[in-house]
């Protein structure tokens, strides 16, 4: 059993609320995308999760353990960080090496095919990698982990497209092979809403959405058309928001419809996730 | 015992290795070519080469300075908690100040072989009457071990100070502490004359300080009482240290 509960957590930064009484659960074996606008409280969130930052108010407990200062709850936690937390002149391999130390369940010989599949000489120090690189020796680093708990924070930043999909594919295979919770903080939404079975969205600090992506894009749907008749649909609808584009207008409308109710000028589609994620956060 | 006790303590001792086996050569690689200078341009060997308990000590002095920030962090990304952290890194010094006597003294007596090289316990304590072999033994070995160990807890110290202060008071204190030591001192001597209570104050300190060191036991209590002190100091600095993006 691997399960985060956070309670009624708030994290102030002198007079900024970074979190602001944030409860919700993480359940075991699940992928969640953790999603926000800058400033929103992801990183902040996963740093009092793993104990780098102390809760202003609230706890939070792993497995039912206190997870602050507690290295037995803690020691089933791998947060991949978007900063770089390791000495600038030790060598990728040496990172791996010491990884292994910390957490014995390591995958040394998958993350070496892993270095291999992106390209990664693991010979080289880190103040020599890329930012790509840097992103992508720490993503090998987490999935090798197999701890049964893994945080990803901003994992794709700097990566290219093919290395971005290669990164959710071995995300996937690992996950099929050996289930555990992921948490992935990241601004590709629509990259990674595929893989993603809840999404937690963070608004200013506030917990604004825990729900499965199923439920969320369910929930929703996307009318399109002229903007007069897009207008006339919406009348008495609770609307999410609205793109307009010249005389063209996009309606994100909540709850459902049926096909039959869409008038024939106008068309109906899913929301995709990126969308929602905008109107709920703007 | 911390489920993380153990790899933490590995990590540190692996990371240590590296820094006191470049000291150990670097020290070796000094006496060499003073040896060799000697022989070159005064025609024989008998060079002065002595000191290296005191260089260790700066040098372990140092290394704690530079090993607080790169340690912790190192334990933020494996979600290692403070305390074992903490723990861990005083575990891993404590073993090379262990370790570093036996080098001190390895290198004195290589040293000695073709040098004017003493053990500073042996010249500090000359006169002193021990009563037996092994209780000289014992009393040197607590003293080069307490003197290298309370280095080492002063530059961790000193590591978390500055980690924990802002880059404004962290600008203050590096300013003002030489200042108040180098310029404000001898200004304030100056103003309030050498029979005043603040003059007498520190002469009083100086003094009890000289006088404790003179007796091999008392400088064994004052390392341990600074080992103590810089501990707990440091220990209550890294007990809430946040993570720091810089």
């Amino acid at each position: 059993m691997s399960t985060i509960r956070l309670d009624n957590v708030t994290k102030c930064f002198g007079q900024t609320k970074a979190l602001d009484g944030v409860s919700v659960v993480f359940e075991e074996n699940k992928i969640y995308g953790l999603l926000g606008r800058n400033g929103a409280g992801k990183s902040t969130l996963l740093n009092v999760i793993s104990n780098r930052l102390f809760p202003t108010v609230g706890e939070v407990t792993i497995d039912g353990e206190r997870a602050s200062e507690n290295d037995h709850a803690l020691s089933k936690v791998f947060c991949m960080s978007d900063k770089n937390l390791y000495p600038d002149t030790m060598k990728v391999k040496e990172i791996f090496e010491m990884t292994k130390t910390y957490y014995p369940e390591f995958d040394m010989n998958y993350a070496q095919k892993l270095s291999h599949d992106f390209g990664l000489n693991i010979n080289k120090k880190i103040k020599g990698l890329s930012t790509g690189y840097n992103s992508i020796y720490k993503i090998i680093l987490a999935l090798s982990s197999n701890a049964p708990i893994v945080f990803f924070d901003e994992p794709v930043l700097g990566l290219d497209a093919n290395h971005r999909e290669l990164f959710y594919k071995a995300l996937i295979d690992k996950y099929s092979e050996r289930p555990a919770t992921y948490v992935i903080s990241t601004h590709l939404i629509e990259e990674a809403s595929d893989i993603i079975e809840r999404v937690v969205i963070l608004k200013e600090g506030k917990l604004i959405l825990d729900e499965d992506t199923e439920t969320v894009l369910a929930g929703g749907y996307a009318v399109s058309g002229s903007a007069g008749a897009v207008d006339e649909f919406c009348k008495g609808k609770q609307i999410l928001g609205q793109d307009v584009l010249g005389g063209l207008k996009t309606a994100y409308i909540k709850g459902q419809v049926r096909r039959d109710e869409i008038p024939e000028n106008l068309e109906l589609s899913k929301p995709d996730l990126q969308k929602l994620f905008i109107q709920l956060t703007n | 015992m911390s489920t993380r006790l153990t790899p933490s303590f590995k990590v540190h001792f692996k990371g240590t290795a590296k820094s006191v086996i470049v000291f150990y050569i670097v020290m070796l690689a000094l006496f060499v070519i003073d040896l060799i200078l000697n022989i070159i341009f005064v025609g024989n060997n008998n060079s002065e080469f002595s000191g290296i308990e005191m260089i260790a000590s700066i040098f372990f002095l140092v290394f704690g300075i530079s090993c607080f920030k790169p340690n912790l962090k190192m334990a933020f990304a494996n979600c290692v908690s403070r305390r074992t952290e903490f723990i861990s890194t005083m575990l891993s010094a404590a073993t090379y100040s262990f370790i570093m006597v036996f080098l001190n003294a390895g290198m004195v007596l290589l040293f000695s072989m073709t040098s004017n090289s003493e053990f500073a316990f042996n010249q500090m304590y000359s006169d002193y009457a021990f009563a037996n072999g092994f209780i000289k033994f014992l009393t040197w070995f607590l003293y080069e071990f307490l003197s290298l160990f309370s280095s080492f807890a002063l530059g961790y110290f000193i590591g978390a100070l500055y980690y924990r202060m802002n880059k404004g008071l962290k600008i203050a204190v590096s300013a003002g502490v030489p200042t108040i030591l180098l310029i404000g001192m001898p200004i304030a001597i100056g103003f309030f004359g050498p029979d005043s209570i603040f003059v007498k104050a520190i002469v009083a300190c100086m003094d009890f300080l000289i006088k404790t060191v003179a007796n091999p036991y008392g400088a064994i209590l004052l390392a341990l009482s600074s080992v103590a002190i810089f501990m707990v100091l440091a220990f209550l600095l890294i007990r809430k240290a946040p993570i720091k993006e810089q």
